[in-house]
């Protein structure tokens, strides 16, 4: 019995050895990664964020709100946290981690809200929480979300298993790999034109609702206020045809303007801004290419101005 | 609990020491013990069916005293028969009552179930332990085996956990005796029992849940596929199949070794088979035998008239198919390799190769392997309708084959050299009990095998699945 527990015990240890060799050896080139959707986490953990002007949303924000306008028009520094594909129960998990990690307390966060925001997030892009989850913090905020057990937390590699893809992509890709365009400061312009997608796939659009996010929402803007940290919600432009398709447009401005009202914040709603009516600045039916991003960005941040905000984000 | 989930992996080292260490010194603490570890891996699924399994042992395990007690009197037989149906009522009511109202309905109410239906979930493995119950009180009816007063040995046999969900299904004369004396840890053969478990996790991870990735996709939309496509999906499906299923039966072998306990044979190499007849002396070992032994020898057998051994052929094969599942397509695969089977044993040719394939030589001869081929590629044609949803989708599956149009081609590669090592293993070990029943003496040369085939794992891996046979 001595023997073979010993052997067992052998075979464990190399295993657990080479196991963890592969685990630094993909965590060390995921932490080098300057592209979406890790440049964002890396950023995080690596506590490089230090904005006054934090933007918080989903993809929405993330290809939308450029910081290097913000920052030339409001005299700040800001960045971008949206993450792609991801709800208000994903964005304010990751907002947690970026606080936790010690990252600067913002003085002004800019929120896009859309018919996205009060969803349960899907899943989308799973592996981007892959390497950072040793982390415990990271680990038990999003376990639960995206079905983490223990054992990714613990075990070398294990967290890697059945994501070949994302594996390959860290071992044998470029610096910037798939995600073509290196982030600055979490923002990613998308230089595609018009395609129509989006437009062609739903007959309608309708927005999410779902309760449980609805209070976490207001639990984030409760603690903003308990923190000094002003809020401001912003719906971004939408093409008109799809806000066209979107049932109960209205029923979805109320249910952000009640929130923003509940804790007397500005809600800016640019679905019917001038942009959302010329394809010319879309790539598709919900999202701004650069140049409708930059045009946008400096709209909102003129607004931003002439509501006094650059005075917020200048005191010390 | 699945035995490649993370939950095993932990369940299993401590149930081994506790086992060893703490349990060894009392062999009835010991065996209970085993039952209350078995039950704990069985109602990790649902543990509202933990009641099932110990009413199905106790009316077996109560049966069987009730035999011996009346034995030689008309109550033995009752009691025996009593027990039987009870089985068959449970495994009945479970696996085939919506099927048979769902089949009444279709025939004759214009396909109206509302309210009929009872929408009951298959109790994990329910197939497996009911038949595992049955041949011990047949067993003990026939006077093949004395009944065990023990009733915590009993339900130990019954819902022993490395092979209480998929088999192998177990004789009460085999498995029995082996709970009723102390087991004393054997070196040689637990590390045996772990190398059998790394195989088997092989074959499952590896071949298996691969070659599914690519049978689902194209069985999904098989309309819109080309013929080649179709083809290869359906020889993938063969080894998606038999990598699961003897993979969990070398994981519950090997898991069984570490706890000095033999598990029969389940699988030997039947892709290497030359016929049909010695395909099914090699698929699932332990149902083809019980079948054998208690009914189609009950029933004359292939010593009776030719009319009566056709009649026992279709009898077997046709409640080989219904085990599998309450569906017509598994009655149409039983019927399949009935007819198969059929003028092997009219012509006495079905025990014509009972010896492992090129005994002695590295390569089968030309008409071996044509032979081997031509099995295989029946058997293939059989899992098409084993694994379609309604025959006539699996005829249309079939008939698509001979057409032309695209490969698809994504994950193929993988599937077959996942298959190929599979194969070149088993092949090599086909003489020995499992593929990794190494005879190298160097340490490092077999460290060396165990890591790739972990590494292969690794970067094969895709998010695990059940196995197909817990359905049954």
């Amino acid at each position: 019995m001595k023997q073979f527990l010993r052997k067992i015990l052998i075979f464990t240890l190399i295993l657990f050895i080479l196991a963890t060799a592969f685990d630094i050896l993909l965590t060390s080139k995921a932490f080098r990664k300057r592209s979406s959707p890790l440049a964002t986490w890396n950023d995080i953990f690596q506590k490089n964020i230090d904005a006054d002007l934090l933007i918080m949303g989903s993809s929405r924000a993330y290809v939308q709100f450029n910081p290097a306008v913000f920052d030339t028009i409001l005299h700040t520094n800001s960045y971008n946290l949206g993450i792609n594909g991801r709800s208000a129960d994903s964005q304010i998990l990751k907002y947690k981690v970026f606080r936790h990690q010690g990252n600067k307390k913002p003085k002004l966060i800019l929120y896009e809200v859309s018919h996205t925001t009060m969803q349960v997030s899907n899943g989308y892009e799973r592996f981007q929480f892959l390497p950072y989850l040793h982390n415990l913090y990271l680990w038990k905020l999003y376990s639960k979300q995206e079905g983490f057990s223990f054992a990714d937390c613990v075990l070398p590699s294990w967290r890697f298993l059945g994501q070949q893809e994302f594996v390959k992509e860290l071992l044998f890709a470029s610096e910037n790999g798939a995600y073509d365009t290196p982030l600055y400061k979490g923002f990613r312009g998308n230089n595609k034109k018009w395609d129509g997608s989006g437009l062609r796939q739903q007959e309608t659009i309708s927005y999410g609702k779902d309760t449980a996010i609805i209070s976490q929402f207001r639990d984030f803007l409760a603690e903003c206020r308990r923190d000094s940290i002003q809020v401001v919600l912003v719906t971004s432009p939408f093409y008109i045809e799809g806000t066209h398709k979107m049932k109960d447009p209205s029923g979805m401005h109320n249910m952000f303007a009640d929130l923003a009202a509940d804790f007397d914040i500005p809600f800016l709603d640019y679905t019917y801004y001038e942009l959302s009516y010329d394809t010319t600045y879309f790539y598709n039916t919900m999202h701004l290419n650069t140049i409708g991003a930059n045009l946008f960005s400096k709209k909102l941040a003129q607004d931003l101005d002439s509501l006094g905000y650059a005075g917020v984000l200048s005191q010390e | 609990m699945l035995f490649n989930s993370i939950e095993f992996a932990l369940f299993l080292p401590i149930v081994f020491l506790l086992y060893w260490f703490l349990f060894q010194r009392n062999l009835r603490w010991q065996n209970l013990f085993i039952v209350g570890v078995s039950y704990l891996f069985y109602g990790w699924w649902d543990w509202r069916f933990l009641v099932l399994i110990a009413f199905t042992s106790f009316c077996s395990w109560g049966s069987g005293l009730l035999i011996q007690r009346y034995r030689h009197r008309p109550l033995a037989k009752l009691v025996h028969i009593a027990n039987i149906t009870l089985n068959l009522i449970i495994l009945g009511v479970f696996k085939y009552y919506d099927f048979f109202v769902t089949s009444f309905a279709t025939m004759f109410l214009d396909g109206q179930t509302d309210g009929l239906l009872l929408k009951i979930i298959l109790p994990v493995g329910i197939s497996f332990y009911t038949f595992q119950a049955l041949s011990y009180s047949i067993d003990v009816y026939r006077e093949n085996l004395k009944p065990t007063r023990d009733i915590i040995q009993f339900f130990a046999f019954v819902s022993y956990f490395p092979q209480l969900v998929a088999g192998p299904i177990e004789r009460a004369t085999n498995l029995l005796p082996q709970f009723e004396k102390p087991r004393a840890f054997d070196y040689s053969q637990a590390v045996d029992g772990m190398r059998q478990i790394l195989w088997g996790l092989f074959k499952k991870i590896a071949v298996a849940d691969s070659c599914a990735v690519y049978v689902d996709h194209v069985f999904a939309a098989y309309q819109s596929q080309g013929g080649l496509t179709l083809a290869v999906a359906a020889v993938l499906f063969a080894f998606q199949i038999y990598g699961d299923f003897s993979g969990y039966s070398d994981i519950a072998i090997g898991t069984s070794k570490l706890f000095g306990i033999k598990l029969m044979r389940n699988f030997n190499n039947p892709y290497f088979s030359r016929n049909i007849a010695e395909f099914w002396r090699r698929w699932h070992i332990s149902l083809t035998t019980w079948f054998r032994d208690y009914v189609y020898i009950p029933l004359g057998g292939s010593r009776v008239s030719k009319a009566k051994v056709v009649r026992n052929t279709f009898v077997i094969f046709l409640l080989s198919g219904f085990w599998h599942g309450a569906n017509w397509t598994f009655i149409a695969w039983g019927i399949f390799h009935a007819l198969l089977f059929l003028p092997l044993i009219l012509m006495g040719k079905n025990r014509k190769f009972t010896d492992n394939i090129a005994e002695g030589r590295s390569f089968p001869s030309l008409s071996d392997m044509c032979r081997m081929l031509l099995t295989f590629m029946l058997v293939t044609l059989g899992w098409i309708l084993f694994r379609a949803d309604t025959i006539s989708q699996a005829w249309e599956y079939i008939t698509m084959i001979p057409h032309g149009g695209g490969f698809y081609t994504h994950g193929v590669l993988t599937c077959v050299i996942c298959v190929f090592i599979m194969l070149v293993v088993e092949w090599i070990g086909r003489g020995r009990s499992h593929g990794l029943e190494l005879k190298c003496r160097s340490t490092l040369l077999r460290y060396l095998i165990y890591f790739i085939l972990i590494i292969i794992m690794f970067c094969v891996y895709s998010n695990s699945e059940s196995f197909i046979y817990f359905q049954f």
